[in-house]
């Protein structure tokens, strides 16, 4: 599922490309409200179309990724990437608040993680230093 | 006096075979070392006991006395290294230094300090009279007694449910072995009085192994069960030799002079003809007066502690699930007041909160279902009723993925008592995961049996199957392996047939199909 490119929204500045794979579209828009200003989102349902778009986008900066996702899950999808030397920063979203998940992630090779409910500045901050 | 012949050697024979049963089943475990050295140390205590009982010269009396004195006296520190074993605490110095105690009464016990002597008292032919420090002794008893209670009331508060009901049986048969055993000590001191406690001694080795066997319920069913048969086998034996004794004694003495060694060659012949069946009649009493609840009652403790395990499963998943729509609702309002103004904003919120609130809703009604204390409305239902109607609602769906249903039901009786909503229920939850693994054409095959009291409904489909290492997963809750699926359905279904102390299983072979088999009874028997 491709959002609306930077350059229809207007503006000489490149955004920078993230792509964002959640299956739950109540998080993906969410995340659309938070990072649209600011970056050229793509979004992704699940592991395999994350790939799928990991493929098609070279020019990708960054990555939100959900943990727990039918298909391939973020954790899977993180070490899949990692054996493929994809290494653009990836920021783990995940609704396991355990510190055993989010050391795991940071341990394959995530970038850093956010926890759901997240609020908006975690978000653009975590993403932000994630991607500088 | 026959009576405290027989439950010293009862509680000799319980103590070593469940200490031996629970031993033998992981001697690694470090909770079953424990059991089996307290039950040692018991078994050496009461078979002395018998023997002091039974003794006939001093010397055979004093010589048991010292015997079962020296195994008695490490059972306090035995005791608290199984409680802080049971309980997890890591307190190698403090066991090794009550051991040490123990092991300083072990010189005094062959001394008059401990046992004055023993003479005829009460019933007995002979009984113990305490030395001056054997007060020291009970003291060390008490106190030992009192630490390792202490610790199990401590810990009880913050312990999981399981360790909660096993401090529970340890703290009972800590009641039944210490208070029965401080009744024997009265009389050491010339008090007058029996030691009746020693009757419900054997109990103590029995709640213990419970206790630390609570997950092998049905196993340690079992060994209780050969335990009982064997003890009470023993003790009819006993009693029989002893009457035959009694009897040749009394009237053949006269008659033809009394000859021990042929009475007793005639009791042993008498007792290898009457063990065998005597033997399987005490096993068939058993099984009908007290195995028979006692399965059901663990079969029950067993569902609830799966209970238990799948609430605690169903609370993590919960709180997972539940985060997702909850970040939707929380960012879109974080947002509200910055973008109220804007048309696509607030159209997009309206649909966002609408849905993601919905979610929240499903997921709580479907919640409900599954935890919810249910009262089953028990009926005679009839199987084949319930899931041709499963069926008829289901019939657009298979019609539309071309879908064949086979049915292979059987002749014979089909009616169960059951609750035939809930039935209904779990045939449609099944059904409905078949034509979901199935995608577009196929076949389920829907086969009903009956196997004695038993009837079995097997739900097969020849979809794309389930990979093992997922199989053993599928009822639990939360657990999913579709793209929109809570999770929710199989433990619901496996729930419902639990109450019904009925058994679901999976087969399943990755690109073959799936077989679920429901094994419920006909007659009314629920949890």
């Amino acid at each position: 599922m491709r959002d609306i490119p930077a350059s229809a929204i207007g503006g000489p500045v490149m955004k920078k490309k993230i792509l964002i794979c959640d299956d739950e579209i109540g998080v993906r828009e969410s995340l659309k409200l938070i990072l649209s200003d600011k970056y050229d989102l793509l979004f992704a349902e699940d592991g395999k179309k994350a790939i799928d778009e990991i493929e098609r986008n070279p020019d990708l900066k960054g990555m939100l990724l959900d943990i727990k996702m039918p298909a391939l899950n973020g954790l899977e999808l993180l070490k899949h990437l990692k054996r493929h030397n994809k290494n653009m920063p990836i920021v783990v979203v995940t609704g396991y608040q355990s510190v055993e998940t989010a050391a795991e992630s940071l341990k394959i090779g995530a970038a850093n993680y956010i926890t759901k409910p997240f609020r908006s500045e975690t978000v653009i901050e975590t993403l932000e230093q994630a991607i500088s | 006096m026959f009576a405290y012949y027989a439950t010293s050697l009862l509680t000799a024979i319980t103590s070593l075979s469940l200490g031996i049963f629970v031993f033998l089943k992981n001697p690694k475990n470090k909770l079953h070392r424990s059991l089996f050295r307290l039950n040692m140390a018991v078994c050496v205590w009461s078979f002395f006991l018998f023997l002091h009982y039974a003794s006939r010269t001093y010397f055979q009396a004093m010589l048991s006395l010292y015997i079962l004195h020296s195994a008695v006296i490490l059972i306090p520190a035995c005791y608290v290294h199984l409680v802080v074993d049971l309980l997890n605490l890591r307190k190698p110095r403090e066991i090794k230094i009550l051991y040490y105690i123990c092991a300083m009464f072990l010189p005094l016990v062959y001394t008059t300090y401990f046992i004055a002597g023993i003479e005829p008292k009460l019933i007995f032919r002979f009984y113990a009279t305490a030395g001056p420090l054997y007060i020291l002794w009970m003291i060390t008893y008490i106190i030992m007694a009192g630490y390792g209670a202490f610790l199990l009331v401590k810990h009880y508060r913050n312990s999981s449910i399981i360790k909660k009901i096993q401090i529970r049986y340890v703290l009972c048969a800590s009641f039944i072995g210490f208070i029965g055993g401080a009744t024997i000590y009265p009389l050491f001191y010339n008090i007058p009085m029996l030691p009746f406690g020693e009757h419900i001694i054997f109990l103590y080795p029995v709640i213990f192994s419970i206790a630390v066997l609570k997950h092998d319920a049905l196993e340690l069913n079992i060994a209780i069960k050969r335990t009982i048969v064997y003890s009470v086998s023993i003790a009819l034996i006993t009693l029989t030799y002893l009457v035959i004794v009694l009897l040749s004694e009394r009237f053949l003495r006269g008659i033809m002079g009394y000859q021990s060694l042929s009475i007793t060659v005639a009791a042993a012949v008498i007792i290898a003809l009457i063990f065998s069946p005597l033997k399987n009649r005490v096993e068939a009493i058993i099984e009908r007066f007290y195995i028979r609840n006692a399965y059901q009652r663990m079969q029950k403790e067993l569902i609830d502690s799966d209970k238990s395990k799948a609430l605690a499963q169903l609370a993590a998943g919960l709180a997972h699930e539940i985060r997702n729509p909850l970040t939707a609702i929380k960012t879109f309002c974080e947002y509200l007041p910055k973008k109220y103004n804007d048309k696509a904003f607030r159209d997009n919120f309206s649909r966002i909160v609408n849905d993601e609130t919905e979610k929240i809703n499903s997921l709580i009604d479907r919640l409900l279902e599954f935890s919810k204390p249910t009262t089953l409305k028990i009926a005679p239902c009839d199987v084949h009723e319930a899931l041709d109607y499963t069926l008829n609602l289901l019939s657009a769906e298979t019609l539309k993925s071309k879908i064949d249903i086979i049915k292979h039901y059987n002749k014979e009786n089909h009616t169960i008592y059951a609750d035939s909503v809930k039935l209904k229920h779990v045939f449609f939850n099944l059904i409905k995961n078949s034509i979901e693994a199935l995608g577009e054409g196929g076949n389920i095959t829907i086969s009903t049996s009956s196997v004695g009291n038993k009837f079995n409904i097997d739900i097969t489909d020849n979809g794309c199957g389930i990979k093992e290492k997922n199989l053993g997963r599928i009822f639990e809750p939360f657990f999913s392996l579709k793209d929109q699926g809570t999770g929710l359905g199989l433990s619901v279904v496996q729930s419902i047939i639990s109450e019904h102390n009925g058994i679901i299983l999976a087969k399943s072979a990755p690109g073959l199909g799936t077989t679920f088999t429901i094994s419920l009874l006909f007659a009314k028997s629920v949890s």
